[in-house]
């Protein structure tokens, strides 16, 4: 089957799961990862590898998008409160995850990168997903906007903490300088930050000439577009920089409320293809091959996570509805994983196989139930307001 | 405040100038991506895995093109194989034994499953030798055929392919296909041994045993011509014109005479003369003095040899039995030799060398009771 022809099934096939797990009480987004297990090279085969490659470009608009969004959450003016309590917790969660990980997996005999770069992947909780269940649930309140901080910086910090490993890593095996293992890192922090906060600049100025809906919409598509290509030539973290554009965006602007609104009426179908694609990714034949390592990394993970989260939330005195919820908001786990993969594979192919297999076989439990995890957080803290179909809007 | 100092334009400004800078400078400094570096020995395993797989390709391939090309290829009786040459419809194959030619057409059994293709001129290349021996599956063996060579099959010069492989074990008339499906060769008796006859001396080879001309006189001792319109005015009919009988051959001892007409065609004589090699008796119709006659054909030759034999390997003393061509010659018992046919002759490998083929009148020079004789041995 061809892109196009693969893409309208994408659509249709989430429009069509969208509705059936309703009946369920399963957020949208699962079921849109589900459509893309079914119609994906797992089962019936509709929408192959080679459709996954072409449509991927997708994706990465996608992913950039809702980063934007969450960009949005570092508003100096409210960031300030939020901002230390968000970012102490996600050390706490995230360093107790990786410590687990970590030391589960060199109890089990692991070399010591395998088991850092493990511990790394781990600390990231998808910020796509765990987005769209807020805002299917049109969820608002405390636990909301901890958990939207939280996830911005937990990104930022695991890729930080996973290109900081990496340049160490690289020292220490031969054949790589030290400008070589460094540069890759401190390049994609800062000169991700620095396309960024220009894009962003870019926006907020044009925005303010701008009062058509349509012409929003350009404007916001040709930015993102750029963003995400213009890091993807040159070397840069797509995501650190569609966070920074967001950032920007929000502190300079001030229609960027208006900027933000027009977008998310707007891209639910790229959502859909992004989370379809996702879920038509997943191997579900690598669940069989999980074994006693990929066990390790489910249950240091979900530990790390869950507990972490918890702690970390009566740490920094939040409130004890959040104290309980936030940790089970925390599971889900997908793009940035997979990317990290990816980039492991390149770099250290002697430790992909390994990597590879764990990560990618416990994304798919994660992804399955991450989404529900947090559906049930939010439901449970009483922020879904689920019954009034006005269209989702972050943090309005 | 602080709100006010993020909001500055100026300040902005100079961010977004710092941003760009930071980009640019950035982006000229990044290192080529580096590639994973492969230790020797994973080098050396990579590399032997590839030329395995590599190997292992060739084989297929090697295979499934023999696969292909074993479509021209058939079983004939005996073992033998053929292979679909030049018209569509005709065989190209080893002859019968027997027969004096190498290679022979044949019709072929039934329409074939595509018609023939065009021999071409091998170069250095890989070719695949493919033979049936039975219905069935075909024998096959790949070679890399490195040139020709000018080489003799039956008397005949021809081109042979030089090939790294062996030609035994395969039937007889297996055939050489080079990659692309054309014909290369086929596999010939050539007398002693056998021989990758190319392409290119097939057809030379079919001619040189199709002739009379060329091939009666020395297998046969006679040379005949197809009558053309004088011969075939005179006689009143059409067939072979008799030019030449050699003295003692088996023309002459069957009685033909040169000026006799045989009344065939030279492939239907070469049969027949085949057949009576092979022990059928055969008369030949011919027309002598406008009358018609047969000539029953005596196809044993005599054994000729000129009655001389060494009794020493020094010196070359010799008997001589009486009757033979030797004695009729005058030599005797206990003369020595000292030159044949222009050759000095001291020892009786010499001997042996000069009457091995003895076919012309032989001009000997001997020694007798202690003077020096000439005589000429005819045979």
């Amino acid at each position: 089957m061809n892109a196009l022809a693969s893409l309208g099934i994408i659509l249709l096939f989430a429009l069509l799961a969208g509705h059936l797990v309703k009946f369920v009480r399963v957020p949208e987004v699962t079921g849109y990862i589900l459509a893309g297990v079914v119609v994906g090279p797992s089962f019936l085969g509709w929408i192959s590898h080679e459709n996954l490659a072409t449509l991927q470009v997708f994706s990465e608009v996608a992913l950039g998008l809702i980063l934007f969004s969450i960009g949005a959450v570092f508003e100096m003016s409210k960031f300030r409160e939020l901002g230390r309590r968000a970012l102490l917790v996600t050390i706490i969660e995230s360093l107790l995850t990786a410590v687990l990980v970590s030391g589960g997996m060199l109890l089990a005999g692991q070399p010591w990168p395998v088991a850092l770069l493990l511990g790394a992947i781990s600390m990231e909780t998808a910020a796509a997903t765990t987005l769209m269940v807020m805002r299917e649930c049109n969820a608002k309140g405390a636990l909301t906007d901890t958990l939207t901080g939280i996830i911005a910086i937990n990104n930022i910090l695991a890729l930080t903490i996973f290109s900081i490993l990496a340049a160490v890593i690289d020292l220490t095996s031969t054949g790589h300088t030290v400008y070589e293992a460094i540069f890759p890192l401190v390049w994609q922090i800062v000169g991700s930050l620095a396309l960024g906060y220009l894009i962003g600049v870019l926006l907020s100025f044009w925005a303010v000439q701008i009062t058509e809906h349509g012409e929003t919409l350009i404007l916001m598509s040709g930015a993102v577009l750029l963003c995400v290509g213009l890091s993807k030539w040159l070397d840069l973290s797509p995501l650190v920089s569609s966070l920074a554009v967001g950032a920007t965006m929000v502190n300079l602007s001030g229609v960027s409320r208006k900027l933000f609104s027009a977008l998310s009426r707007t891209d639910p179908p790229l959502y859909a293809i992004f989370f379809v694609i996702a879920g038509a990714d997943l191997n579900l034949s690598l669940l069989a091959s999980l074994g006693v390592l990929g066990m390790v990394y489910v249950i240091g993970r979900s530990a790390g996570k869950f507990f972490g989260s918890r702690y970390g939330a009566r740490y920094v005195g939040l409130p004890p509805l959040v104290q309980r919820n936030l940790g089970f908001a925390m599971f889900s786990q997908a793009g940035l994983a997979i990317g990290l993969v990816l980039v492991i594979n390149e770099r250290f192919p002697q430790l992909g196989p390994i990597v590879t297999t764990v990560v990618l076989a416990s994304v798919a439990i994660f992804e399955l139930f991450g989404p529900l995890a947090a559906r049930f957080a939010l439901v449970h803290s009483g922020e879904a307001h689920e019954q009034d179909h006005a269209p989702a809007v972050l943090l309005d | 405040m602080y709100m006010d100092a993020v909001a500055d334009r100026r300040y902005i400004a100079i961010l977004a100038a710092l941003a760009a800078a930071i980009l640019i400078v950035g982006s000229s400094l990044r290192p080529a991506k580096s590639v994973a570096v492969a230790t020797p020995s994973e080098t050396v395993a990579l590399q032997r895995r590839v030329q395995r797989e590599d190997l292992r390709d060739m084989a297929s391939y090697l295979a499934s093109r023999s696969q292909d090309s074993s479509r021209h290829v058939i079983a004939i009786e005996d073992g033998r194989s053929a292979v679909n040459f030049g018209a569509p419809g005709q065989m190209l194959a080893p002859a019968e034994p027997g027969n004096p030619a190498p290679l022979v057409l044949l019709p072929a059994p039934g329409p074939l499953p595509i018609p023939p293709f065009p021999s071409v001129l091998p170069g250095e290349r890989w070719t695949v030798m493919v033979g049936r021996r039975a219905a069935g599956t075909p024998l096959w063996r790949a070679a890399l055929n490195s040139g020709r060579q000018p080489a003799q099959c039956r008397g005949v010069e021809i081109e042979e392919l030089i090939l790294n492989a062996p030609l035994t074990g395969l039937p007889l008339g297996s055939a050489l296909f080079d990659l692309d499906g054309m014909l290369a060769g086929i596999i010939a008796d050539c007398g002693e041994t056998r021989t990758a006859v190319s392409a290119a001396s097939i057809p030379k080879l079919l001619d040189a045993f199709r002739d009379p001309a060329v091939r009666f006189l020395p297998l046969y001792g006679f040379d005949a011509v197809p009558t053309d319109d004088g011969t075939a005015a005179l006689f009143d009919a059409n067939g072979l014109f008799v030019r030449e009988v050699r003295h003692a051959s088996a023309a002459a001892r069957s009685g033909l005479r040169a000026g006799d007409l045989i009344v065939s065609s030279r492939d239907d004589l070469h049969q027949l003369l085949s057949s009576a090699a092979a022990g059928t008796a055969v008369d030949l119709p011919i027309l002598r003095n406008g009358r018609k006659r047969t000539v029953p054909w005596v196809a044993a030759p005599e054994p000729r040899h000129a009655g001389i034999k060494a009794l020493a390997t020094d010196g070359v003393p010799i008997s001589v039995e009486p009757g033979t061509p030797a004695y009729k010659a005058g030599l005797r018992n206990g003369d020595r030799l000292v030159e044949v046919a222009g050759r000095p002759v001291t020892r009786a490998a010499d001997l042996a060398r000069v009457l091995g083929r003895f076919e012309e009148p032989l001009l000997v020079i001997y020694q007798h009771n202690d003077s020096q004789l000439a005589s000429v041995v005819r045979p």
